[in-house]
């Protein structure tokens, strides 16, 4: 099976397993600008709204921001593949990454109803995954974690 | 990519913000705020129309200010955050935390 390809110069061109964008990051926060920048793209090309382009990319950054943090707390190098496919109806992402076992989806929600001193800093990155996606599932498959999410797209009129 | 200006404008230190605020850029928006309030900075209005992009890391970053600024009875203002933005605000509860206005010249 070849699910981890490397090949970061496939944006946009649908790979052999199924997927519209698929790109592959190094562990590093520093990757995110480039990754926003060719979802913005793609997603243009796709004919998603400026919102939906706008909540894709960040439930994209929490989810690898999250994996960076969690995954590798040896600072050790590591790999997280990023794949999309969009229909009419539907923007499916697959999120896979060698870091250590996480779900990220056992983080306890935040209490909103916190005052400015009590609310603790942070926490709020999986919270906004949750409310953006319509469907979040984690597995842990051959020693990588893998998110699964899909997000229902507002049919047009 | 974020840039980051300010001006003093009626008492208030105006902070415009154009870019994207995210998990790599949200530390250059720390700096300069705790900077700004190592200054004497307490009033704050943050100037979001040319923002086309936050993540939580920005969400920390505006928490982490509402905390120092309410120690020091200063305050925090939003101004001009499309709807995309504001819905980021109102799902995470920091509508309620937070003033938000429509446009600059209201948070003066």
């Amino acid at each position: 099976m070849n699910r981890h390809d490397n090949n970061a110069g496939s944006m946009g061109i649908p790979s052999d397993d199924g997927w519209d964008f698929s790109m592959l990051l190094p562990n590093v926060v520093e990757a995110l600008p480039e990754l926003a920048e060719a979802v913005e793209m793609f997603g243009q090309q796709s004919g998603w709204t400026d919102a939906i382009v706008m909540q894709v990319n960040l439930v994209l950054e929490e989810l690898v921001v999250n994996a960076i943090t969690n995954g590798y707390p040896d600072g050790r190098e590591g790999h997280i593949d990023v794949r999309i496919k969009t229909t009419a109806e539907a923007v499916h992402i697959r999120i896979t990454d060698d870091g250590n076992a996480f779900d990220p989806f056992t983080v306890a929600a935040p209490d909103l109803s916190l005052a400015v001193e009590d609310r603790p800093i942070g926490g709020l990155g999986i919270y906004l995954v949750r409310s953006y996606m319509d469907y979040c599932g984690y597995q842990y498959v051959q020693q990588r974690n893998q998110v699964s999410l899909t997000k229902r797209l507002p049919l047009s009129v | 990519m974020l840039t980051i200006s300010s001006a003093r404008r009626g008492g208030c230190l105006v902070i415009v913000l154009a870019g994207r605020i995210d998990a790599a850029s949200a530390k250059q928006l720390e700096q300069y705020c705790l900077e700004q309030i190592g200054n004497g900075e307490i009033r704050l209005v943050f100037d979001f129309a040319a923002v086309n992009y936050i993540s939580s890391a920005a969400l920390r970053v505006f928490l982490l200010v509402a905390k120092r600024l309410d120690t020091l009875k200063g305050s925090v203002k939003l101004s001009a955050l499309n709807a995309t933005l504001r819905d980021v605000f109102d799902i995470s509860g920091f509508s309620k935390l937070f003033a938000i206005t429509a446009t600059v010249e209201e948070a003066l």
